[in-house]
């Protein structure tokens, strides 16, 4: 004689402190949250945009806003937060091999490295039409 | 290749006790395993929907050797303790991909776990994460099967030759292209891993995509357009936040979370050509 089977599933609920039970989960969260911070950089430099419409005047006192010793310490948290996200970013793009080595994707190492140089590169042509230097 | 898990089928069910849960402390294990002195306490997740509606904790303490994995403390308790406790298991050698667990919160297969390099006591053994529990430590595998089969999981050809042709042949270095995703055991652990599919089930998830890349790479396959085409949806591919978790608790090294990332660069490419070549056969 046929028996019948009732199933009844069980669905367990996720704890909204899920990404604290490890470290991987956490750093994840980090690097979404890195996109606030750039976000608030996007905001600082239309507020830069907006004083620099306003005349010399309001310039200057954006200026003085901008080299005061609260907001050096909010471009270094952002500075940081951009920094964090560019690194595990490209940590990121090696799971994309550009190109193969003897049918083999090249070196994690070496695929970093690549990008990591052209970023500097990049960066110090921004930091001489800017400025000057090096 | 890719093949389904193997369910072992679970332990048939006594009749209901007189009692509801917790069910009564289990009695002292014996005999012990030929040489063991040591013992350990582990904690396993229970969940007998004919006697009870929540899922509970059991605690079990055994003896052991350097030699057993979790699987084989799952077997003495079975065999010796308490004969309802119901898992999955087959080959006891990282084959079958059956024996998949949380234990101490992290995906593993129950059979390549050693005892001696668990540190806490007691040791917590519950179902795999982000899956509804079907008994004690079995989770519900249809709708990751159903995942899986959403990708075309097979050669296509568009011009199929006549067998007495011969077989398409490929060369090592074709073959290579996909080995890595080919050895999928559909183990689970990437999802029960994955943060996005804990946060909502319809998501294609790691194996599945995995198992589509594979295909994609095979120099003998013509489907890319559709396979593509059923992966790069909003839950699918696309719904990838790049945790990566998938690609660390993996066994077998597939690295699911790099597939998935070569699948968006196959699509967005796919879509690209469409857009300036929309003459060209992509």
């Amino acid at each position: 004689m046929a028996t019948q089977t009732v199933r009844k599933p069980y669905v367990r609920h996720r704890s909204a402190w899920w990404w604290t039970k490890n470290p991987r989960y956490l750093l994840f969260q980090v690097r979404e949250l890195t996109s606030v911070f750039v976000v608030a950089y996007a905001f600082l430099l239309l507020w830069q945009l907006w004083a620099l419409r306003g005349g010399p005047e309001s310039y200057d006192a954006f200026l003085q806003m901008w080299y005061s010793r609260p907001m050096v310490i909010v471009n270094g948290i952002i500075l940081a937060f951009a920094l964090l996200h560019s690194v595990t970013w490209f940590a990121a793009t090696t799971k994309v091999p550009l190109f193969r080595i003897h049918g083999r994707p090249p070196p994690v190492a070496l695929t970093i490295g690549i990008y990591v140089a052209i970023w500097i590169v990049l960066s110090l042509v921004v930091a001489k039409l800017l400025y000057g230097v090096p | 290749m890719a093949g389904a898990p193997a369910p072992k089928p679970a332990s048939a069910t006594p009749p209901p006790p007189p009692r509801s849960v917790p069910p009564p402390p289990p009695k002292p294990a014996v005999p012990a395993p030929k040489g063991s002195s040591k013992t350990i306490k582990l904690r396993i997740g229970r969940y007998r929907p004919e006697r009870s509606a929540e899922p509970f904790y059991q605690e079990f303490t055994i003896p052991y050797r350097d030699d057993m994995v979790v699987l084989d403390a799952l077997n003495y308790i079975k065999d010796r303790i308490d004969p309802t406790l119901a898992y999955r298991w087959s080959c006891r050698m990282g084959i079958c991909g059956s024996c998949g667990a949380d234990v101490e919160g992290s995906p593993k297969l129950t059979c390549a776990l050693y005892l001696k390099d668990l540190r806490k006591s007691p040791v917590t053994i519950e179902p795999l994460a982000n899956f509804a529990v079907l008994k004690d430590l079995i989770v519900d595998i249809e709708p990751f099967m159903e995942k899986l089969e959403s990708v075309n999981p097979y050669i296509v050809r568009g011009d199929e030759k006549p067998i007495e042709r011969g077989e398409y042949r490929q060369t090592p270095e074709e073959l290579e292209l996909y080995r890595q995703q080919s050895l999928c055991i559909n183990c689970m652990l990437c999802y029960a891993a994955c943060p996005v599919y804990g946060h909502d089930e319809k998501f294609l998830g790691p194996a599945a995509s995995a198992l589509a890349l594979r295909y994609e790479m095979d120099s003998r396959d013509q489907g890319s357009e559709e396979r593509l085409a059923a992966v790069a949806t909003s839950h699918g591919i696309w719904q990838c936040t790049f945790v990566g978790e998938c690609s660390v608790v993996c066994p077998k090294h597939v690295d699911p979370a790099g597939a998935i990332q070569q699948l968006k660069a196959r699509a967005a490419t796919r879509l690209m050509r469409s857009m300036l070549l929309p003459l060209s056969t992509r």
